[in-house]
């Protein structure tokens, strides 16, 4: 195709002037939209906007529900409970229409105790961090690389931005961060982010994890620990059965107040208890107490 | 009366090689026939033509004015996508579209009215349109084909009006048209000059037999097209199911960062022609030549269509750093298959839910991120083993959603952290009941135990290869001196002991 001339606008001969288009017409390609009163002082979540757990003692340590827009941490080590208390988050979002995530570093999500509690798994996107490192170890290791990054580390940061990823969807109701159980500190700048992510999206954020992850950006800290380990037995001499665990929930942060308060939650394995018959003996309780 | 639109790029094979390599915007640039110094250019940059350079200097005529000159080959891969590109980007307009020589496309502008306001306005978005996909327009509309391609071959945007057709083509210069030979092998531009011919105006009053018996039947044709009676039919094109982005590299590129720098740029590309389009990315087929003659082929399965180029790309790069291709790429093919962005329709009455294609891009990118088996929704298998799982696309339910009870709850339901697999660990037995578990990150006294209850499933499957299939497991709870409550398993298959999950 040839070269064409320039368009002959004043060329007082031509009878049909060409249109003058202007020189620039701009290319209109979409743009994110920006929410830029986070830090001019404004609140874009209400504090008074809660998610319930569905727990009535609970709900009533924690002024009825974690805040939305907001990081809450539950924290706790092995056998406290905290994945019991974030499932009770989990299945009242999702009960009630929402949609809601697990961010898993730890792939330690177990759908068929999830679902027990009631959470709906088709509302809930699951996201594992397990193979991330498996995937990004080949770019870890290139002879190039002048810094080994392990494998924990990758995986943290992956989850941080696999929680900024979710809340920039919006939409989302929850998001569950389970840091797994032998997490490293987070930086500030990365709980920083999430907690921005959050207040624009407006959805609540559980952080998992044994110990405080997000410091000063968690609006609400619950500290779970096992306050007793039960067993019982239908007679004796019968084998014992794993009834479940009184977990005690402390406020160990709260921006709005309370903290310091404590209430105590039983979270069982089968929480709706299989009536006697009227001539067996009755249950026979062993309690393990941490 | 029917209005045709002509879309043309001037020196197309210099805008395609620009467009597949922005490096060359602006340079003074040239297509050879060889680089030899003795080789003729074909075509020549605007840059290079406002030096004095023009098509068909030799190579070391155009040095001798620019020192600067870069001569290149003539890439019909480029060329070839730019035309592609240039047709999705007119057909984001209309659904009636003509191909016609690359670079040059027509379309039908009936009905448009309704949707535009003038012609003006129509091509003005046509113009925006070919500017996204990296070329610079020139458009022409007319009553037909032929006087739409003459508008558009003045250059710039010109509408001539219905009925004003003679006025145009009267007016029109012989030496814009590229008139090229006659039949007999002369020069039409300079005989027709000879004649004293300078606009076609003057050609359509002449007796169009005579101008046949002197210039054959390209002469004849002038004066058609001159009289303004031709009316060719446009001839719409089918739509392209895929979309496709070629590039041939001057040299092989061996490692796959330098690789991924020239797919990105591929991908932003056909990201703006789906988008125009309305459509996003499935599934890609990668098809690399490589040296010697070999060829590389990857499918890519996209699992969550999307425009994400980030996402898109970080896919690609998984599945290449899995398996890399063998030997130096020297060229690149990268086609989509297209996907209709899936719509939704939001409730008042429901919590709000993410936007479509927001969570398909952002799905795209965590599976970017974590691996696409890692990302979805994730449900219990119909199974008798603790461990099976099924992991599906997530895709939340437009269902209403179940009625909440209303009565708080005082007990909720205690869950277990899987362990995944099943981490092998050592366990000391004292009259077959577990007394002390070691293992990785572990290692406590049990002070409460539950169990054992039985799993024993998948023995109807019968033997493979000798060996017996199905599973056979005693579970206990164990409550540990550490504070943990854990579930275990003795597979009495391999008598080996289990540690399957802890209560939390």
């Amino acid at each position: 195709m040839a070269a064409l001339p320039k368009p002959s606008w004043s060329n007082p001969s031509s009878p049909i002037q060409a249109v003058r288009l202007p020189s620039h017409i701009p290319v209109e390609k979409p743009q994110p939209l920006e929410f830029s009163g986070v830090f001019r002082g404004h609140e874009l979540t209400r504090k008074d906007r809660r998610l319930s757990s569905g727990l009535a003692p609970l709900d009533a340590l924690i002024d009825g529900g974690i805040p939305r827009g907001r990081i809450s941490e539950i924290t706790g080590r092995a056998g406290s409970g905290k994945t019991s208390i974030a499932a009770s988050f989990a299945a009242f979002a999702t009960r009630r229409g929402e949609v809601a995530a697990w961010l898993d570093a730890a792939s330690a999500f177990d759908p068929e105790s999830m679902a027990a509690a009631g959470v709906e798994l088709g509302r809930m996107l699951w996201a594992s961090m397990e193979m991330t490192t498996a995937a990004r170890m080949a770019r870890a290791t290139l002879p190039y690389s002048r810094f080994a990054v392990d494998p924990l580390a990758r995986r943290q940061s992956a989850i941080v931005k696999a929680a900024e990823l979710v809340l920039e969807a919006g939409g989302f109701g929850l998001v569950v961060v389970d840091f797994g159980e032998a997490p490293r500190a987070l930086a500030h700048a990365s709980a920083l982010r999430i907690a921005r992510a959050a207040e624009r999206s407006g959805a609540a954020v559980i952080a998992i994890a044994p110990w405080r992850m997000c410091g000063t950006f968690a609006a609400l800290s619950l500290a779970a620990s096992r306050a007793e380990t039960s067993f019982s037995r239908l007679a004796p001499g019968s084998p014992a059965m794993f009834d479940g665990l009184a977990v005690d929930a402390m406020v160990a942060r709260n921006k709005m107040g309370g903290t310091g308060r404590r209430v105590r939650v039983r979270a069982l394995v089968d929480p709706v208890p299989i009536p006697n018959p009227p001539d067996s003996h009755p249950q026979v309780r062993v309690s393990a107490s941490s | 009366m029917a209005r045709i639109a002509c879309i043309m790029v001037a020196d197309f094979p210099i805008a395609a090689l620009v467009r597949s390599n922005p490096a060359f915007e602006g340079k003074v640039l040239a297509i050879g026939r060889s680089l030899a110094p003795h080789a003729e250019l074909d075509a020549v940059s605007p840059r290079a033509r406002e030096l004095g350079i023009r098509a068909g200097m030799t190579i070391a005529q155009a040095r001798a004015i620019s020192s600067d000159l870069a001569v290149v080959h003539r890439s019909s891969a480029a060329e070839s996508s730019a035309h592609s590109a240039l047709l999705d980007a007119v057909e984001s307009v209309s659904p009636v579209v003509e191909s016609g020589a690359p670079g040059c496309v027509w379309l039908d502008l009936a009905g448009l009215h309704r949707i535009y306001n003038g012609e003006e306005e129509l091509t003005a978005e046509l113009v925006r349109c070919v500017r996204r996909v990296g070329m610079e327009p020139a458009a022409g509309v007319a009553a037909n084909k032929e006087i739409a391609h003459l508008a558009a071959r003045c250059g710039g945007v010109r509408v001539i009006e219905a009925g004003r057709e003679g006025e145009f083509l009267n007016w029109l210069p012989l030496d814009m048209l590229g008139l090229g030979k006659s039949d007999r092998g002369d020069d039409l531009e300079t005989t027709l000059a000879r004649w004293g011919m300078r606009r076609l105006g003057e050609l359509a009053r002449l007796n169009p037999d005579a101008v046949g018996t002197r210039l054959g039947r390209r002469g004849v044709e002038l004066v058609r097209l001159a009289r303004g009676g031709s009316h060719a039919p446009l001839v719409p094109r089918r739509r392209a199911e895929f979309f496709v982005e070629t590039v041939e590299l001057e040299y092989g590129i061996e490692n796959l960062t330098p690789l991924g720098f020239v797919m990105r740029a591929m991908l932003e590309r056909l990201a703006e022609r789906l988008s125009m389009r309305a459509l996003v990315a499935g599934d890609i087929t990668l098809a690399f030549g490589m040296s010697g003659h070999r060829s590389f082929n990857r499918r890519v399965a996209v699992a969550a269509p999307s425009n994400d180029v980030r996402a898109i790309l970080t896919l690609i790069n998984l599945s290449l750093e899995a398996a890399p291709p063998e030997a130096a790429v020297e060229s690149i093919r990268i086609e989509i298959a297209p996907r209709v962005p899936r719509p939704a329709q939001t409730d008042m009455f429901l919590p709000p839910s993410p936007a479509p294609d927001k969570l398909q891009t952002t799905i795209a990118r965590l599976a970017a991120l974590c691996g696409p088996g890692n990302v979805g929704t994730l449900s219990a298998e119909n199974s008798h083993r603790s461990e099976a799982m099924r992991l599906d696309p997530f895709a939340p339910p437009a269902a209403p959603p179940i009625p909440e009870n209303a009565a708080a709850k005082t007990v909720t339901q205690l869950v277990i952290r899987a362990i995944r697999p099943a981490r092998e660990i050592e366990v000391m037995c004292s009259r077959e009941i577990p007394e002390f578990v070691r293992g990785e990150n572990l290692g406590a006294r049990v002070i409460s135990i539950a169990g054992p209850w039985r799993r024993d499933g998948e023995w109807w499957l019968g033997f493979n290869g000798g060996d017996k299939c199905g599973f056979i497991r005693d579970y206990y709870e164990l409550a540990l001196e550490d504070g943990g409550v854990y579930r275990i398993f003795r597979d009495l298959n391999s008598h080996k002991w289990f540690l399957d999950g802890a209560y939390d």
